[in-house]
């Protein structure tokens, strides 16, 4: 009988103009934007391996392992098409140094900063805004208007259950709305096959699958809040002018008002504060390189040659020299590291603040399930904090591999390769070439003599060989399923858990339902 | 007969359940809004004071040991939180308010401190504007999407038709009674509003904030005036209430969902413009070029000897990089605000954005307030400028060769502190407001006479069988 009752409905559903309505703006708007937003991942698809071929040939060119500062970039997401969250927002770079662990910034986009103050735009956007609309439009004379035609009163009439018709009701209802959002789906899945340079991996497609799921879930909730409000009143126009009251809420009031609460509640600590402090341990670090410094016999670096990553090294050094750099390199690199982890803090602390803010900010917006599905489908999309932390976690563990590296392959920063390659012979050969240059009678002889030496340092330059990185530690970062998945479970949970609960008094206030017209 | 219609409209509307709904939500922003723009202002104001003292006293000592590094020293003004931003606070938080200078030219703009939590989405603040552009004007619609095809369906239009009532005058009346209903809403949460603002006592509610209040209401008028056209004309094109309402709400979305999310994705794909990095390559280029042909010694610099004769050459070059820098850095400036400019163009279709545009206007803020600061700037810097070269001047040890970046070859006396121009940021005029908002005001009117025209034209078509 719900299926009898379910299929009815549906079919009347299907005839009706706000479901066509509903139906071509869905797509439409998914066949408008889609192209757009995955060009743009294709734009910055593209600058992301430009930026990995760049830093990977400047490793091979890596002469001293002191240069040795590579650059890791963040792969821009695919799913950020259907969920752009902080995507955008968050720096895409992290630089591997021995003096600095890095940790998530902001990033500026280089692009207008006035337009700024406007949102950002998904496909998410569209199934949160007008398929809940969509969702409100097709509930809210569910009940209600079945009354004020009078054609309740004759179902109920009969041997049909009340609980058999709700039932009958809502899968209808759902079926209805899986069409538009559907079609949305399989027309943005289609739009992503023209883009021949975007491929989607066998976790993407699953992603997908679960945001599809999402979506289900947060239209059965906005459903049977219509259906609700469609239980509770008499007449359909009440129920909807209630629906969309809560709808405006939702959707309007509470993420603006939450973000907005949050901040004029949790206050930041001024930028300025940070500062000062950073500068503070910057301070306390040069003064105790100062006192290291006192205690190294002076010595004295001639050239310097240009290395990988804009980075110089000595390509010349007298006996002296070469005992500064080392003992300096002992004994300041561990001090370097130190203070790179007191940084660190300072940073950490300040970020801290900055995530308590946006933590509260959702947690009050959780009170709406806009808020709710827009955080299962950063989560499920890869585009939430959680995941940049995550790749962030991955790039100190990289940077603690690489000092690891350096340390043990340079003898805990003692060996010359860690600043220089030049041998013990070389100074000598240097010091002839200079001194001829020095003596030199006139100017056409001099010119011949500094000849001589310029490209004594070319083939100096051109004859040390880039270091065999062979055992280089690799940048390990695989974003599981399962985590994204686990996160996205609350948000999930509670969704689920309102939809039921909306069900549920829906159901309750059907029961009392006076049926009669009139 | 007018006045009979809009009384019984406005009971009908002042008992209905939209109408109590609608009022308890509008009060209860309107006040939570308030009080947290209230205990976030006292906060914000010390910030800024601490900041203002810094910069007073970094230019007094900077005044009092060499006038040279007063002129070279690049200073960042930023501009102080509005008291009236509980009004409008035209998305200042999302604005670029750091204006770096020196006495040689304005540099460009950031965002400043006390700006947003990069982890935070965007949001809008609840202040008056918010909730009339976005909550009555949604309630609006809903008083008005039903006033023709509802009346139809229970058969009391053609019953009001029968009588000598021109079909104007009935339209005219039921329109009437929406903005009035919804006005009532609005004045009821702003006089609240500005009673939480008066007992905190912590917000000077000046004469100045009453008539920007006053010319606000009006704006409110004419915004609900257009709303709740929109609203009328989609219920004289439906015949069926539930078809009224979904046209009135997909106009809805339309205009305050679709158009401003999608803006930013307007401007960059139809009113381009160059990237910062290409900006800056550009920048990058052009001062490599003056510095390759420069004459030999323009790098050479000496802190004892001011008359050195290199200084001369090294001012030339400085103030050529100087101004390469500017013309490249102004020609991007100017296509950034005229992409802006063409995106506000745009976005007028929507006569939230209008309203949005207008509310700068009228608390003097956003857009607005950063034309006007920008352009004082450049004012400020030439005066500033003029008084250090008069002071450079007055000094027999220095060799007037002005150097934008350092201060080798000009003055290096102090300067009495007294004497220095500061910079103060002059809120608008009301003659420049006014300019500002007439564009505005002119299509607010025009858009109001066109839909009602059109609805009025349609109603005189309608079947009201």
């Amino acid at each position: 009988m719900v299926w009898k009752i379910a299929k009815k409905e549906f079919l009347l559903n299907l005839m009706t103009f706000k479901f066509a309505v509903g139906t071509i703006v869905c797509v439409v708007l998914t066949v408008v934007f889609m192209p757009v937003l995955v060009s743009d991942y294709q734009e910055r698809l593209k600058q992301y391996n430009d930026a990995v071929a760049a830093n990977e040939a400047e490793l091979r060119k890596v002469k001293v392992y002191k240069n040795i500062t590579p650059t890791i970039y963040r792969c821009p997401n695919v799913l950020s098409v259907f969920s752009e969250g902080l995507e955008k927002r968050l720096g895409y770079s992290a630089k591997i140094e021995l003096d600095n662990v890095p940790e998530l910034s902001a990033v500026s986009t280089g692009l207008n900063p006035y337009l700024s103050i406007y949102p950002i735009l998904d496909v998410s956007l569209v199934f949160k805004i007008v398929m809940s609309v969509l969702a409100l439009l097709v509930a809210y004379d569910i009940i209600a208007g079945e009354r004020e035609r009078g054609t309740l009163k004759l179902v109920l009439s009969g041997t049909v259950a009340r609980y058999q018709v709700l039932a009958g009701k809502f899968l209808a209802g759902m079926v209805t709305l899986v069409i538009p959002l559907t079609m949305a789906f399989i027309v943005g899945m289609l739009i992503f096959e023209f883009f021949p340079l975007v491929d989607l991996a066998g976790s993407d497609w699953v992603r997908i699958g679960l945001m599809y799921l999402a979506s289900l879930i947060f239209l059965s909730a906005m459903y049977n809040v219509g259906l609700l409000f469609s239980c509770l009143v008499k007449r359909s126009p009440i129920s909807l002018v209630l629906g969309l009251f809560v709808w405006v809420v939702c959707v309007i009031v509470i993420p603006n008002g939450s973000g907005y609460l949050a901040r004029k509640i949790q206050s930041l600590e001024p930028e300025e504060k940070l500062e000062s402090e950073l500068k503070l341990v910057a301070e306390n670090r040069d003064r105790e390189l100062k006192e290291i410094n006192k205690k190294i016999p002076p010595g004295w670096s001639s050239s310097d040659a240009g290395g990988a990553f804009n980075r110089t090294y000595y390509l010349i050094l007298d006996k002296r020299g070469l005992e500064y750099w080392k003992k300096s390199s002992v004994l300041k690199e561990p001090v370097r590291i130190k203070y790179a982890d007191k940084f660190l803090e300072v940073k950490q602390k300040h970020l801290r603040n900055l995530f308590k803010q946006k933590y509260l900010a959702n947690n009050f917006s959780r009170t709406s399930p806009i808020s709710l599905f827009e955080n299962i489908m950063s989560a499920l999309a890869g585009t939430d904090l959680a995941r940049a932390q995550y790749f962030m976690d991955r790039v100190r563990m990289h940077r603690r591999n690489v000092v690891e590296y350096v340390r043990s392959k340079t003898a805990d920063f003692s060996s010359l390769s860690y600043f220089t390659r030049c041998k013990e012979g070389d100074w000598e050969e240097h010091n002839k070439t200079l001194e001829a240059a020095m003596g030199a009678a006139n100017e056409a002889e001099r010119k011949r003599v500094l000849d001589a030496f310029l490209k004594w340092r070319d083939k100096k330059i051109a004859e040390t060989a880039a270091l065999n990185l062979q055992d280089f530690p690799q940048f390990i970062y695989q974003p599981s399923l399962a985590r994204s998945f686990s996160r996205a479970i609350p948000d999930l949970a509670l969704l689920t858990f309102v939809s039921f609960l909306f069900f549920v008094l829906s159901f309750v206030a059907f029961m009392r339902y006076d049926v009669r017209s009139g | 007969m007018i006045k009979t219609i809009i009384i019984k409209e406005l009971q009908n509307n002042l008992y209905s359940l939209r109408f109590h709904i609608s009022f308890l939500l509008c009060i209860v922003i309107f006040a939570v809004g308030t009080i947290a723009f209230l205990k976030n202002q006292d906060a914000k104001m010390q910030e800024y004071s601490k900041y203002r003292a810094e910069f007073r006293n970094e230019l007094k000592e900077t005044a009092e040991s060499n006038a040279g590094k007063l002129a070279v020293n690049r200073r960042a003004f930023i501009w102080r939180p509005r008291a009236n931003a509980f009004i409008s606070d035209c998305k200042e938080n999302y604005f670029p308010n750091r204006f770096i200078y020196s006495a040689y030219n304005v540099y460009g703009f950031e965002l400043g401190p006390g700006g947003t939590n990069p982890f935070l989405s965007t949001f809008q603040e609840l202040n008056w504007s918010f909730i009339v552009s976005v909550v009555l004007s949604f309630t609006v619609l809903l008083f008005t999407f039903d006033t023709i095809s509802g009346e139809k369906e229970t058969g009391a239009l053609a019953l009001t038709l029968s009588n000598s009532i021109p079909r104007a005058t009935v339209l005219l009346g039921k329109y009437i009674s929406a903005i009035i209903t919804t006005m009532v809403m609005a004045i009821f949460g702003i006089v609240l509003s500005i009673l939480i603002v008066l007992f905190s006592h912590k917000v000077d509610f000046t004469s100045a904030v009453l008539m920007e209040t006053l010319v606000f209401l009006l704006l409110i008028f004419l915004f609900l005036s257009c709303t709740a056209a929109i609203g009328t004309l989609s219920s004289v094109i439906a015949h069926k209430s539930n078809v009224g309402l979904l046209i009135s709400l997909t106009f809805w979305l339309v205009f305050v969902v679709i158009i401003p999310n999608t803006a930013i994705f307007w401007a960059n794909k139809i009113f381009s413009i160059e990237h910062a990095d290409i900006i800056s390559r550009k920048i990058y280029a052009a001062q490599e070029e003056h510095k390759k042909s420069a004459p030999p010694g323009s790098a050479s610099s000496s802190d004892e000897n001011p008359f050195m004769p290199e200084h001369k050459l090294r001012a030339d070059l400085e103030t050529k990089l100087n101004d390469a820098e500017i013309s490249i850095k102004n020609a991007y400036y100017q296509d950034m605000f005229r992409q802006l400019e063409r995106t506000r163009l745009v976005s007028l279709i929507s006569p939230i954005a209008l309203f949005d545009y207008m509310n700068e206007a009228v608390v003097g803020g956003g857009y607005a307030r950063f034309k006007k600061v920008w352009s004082d700037l450049h004012g400020y810097q030439v005066q500033f400028l003029q008084f250090f070269k008069t002071i450079d001047a007055a000094d027999p040890d220095s060799p007037h060769w002005y150097n934008p970046w350092y201060d080798y070859s000009t003055t290096k006396k102090p300067v009495d502190f007294e004497q220095v121009p500061l910079f103060e940021e002059k809120p608008l005029s009301f003659a420049a407001r006014f300019s500002f908002l007439r564009n505005y005001l002119v299509v607010m009117i025009l858009y109001i006479g066109v839909v009602f025209s059109l609805t009025l034209v349609l109603f005189l078509r309608y079947d009201v069988r």
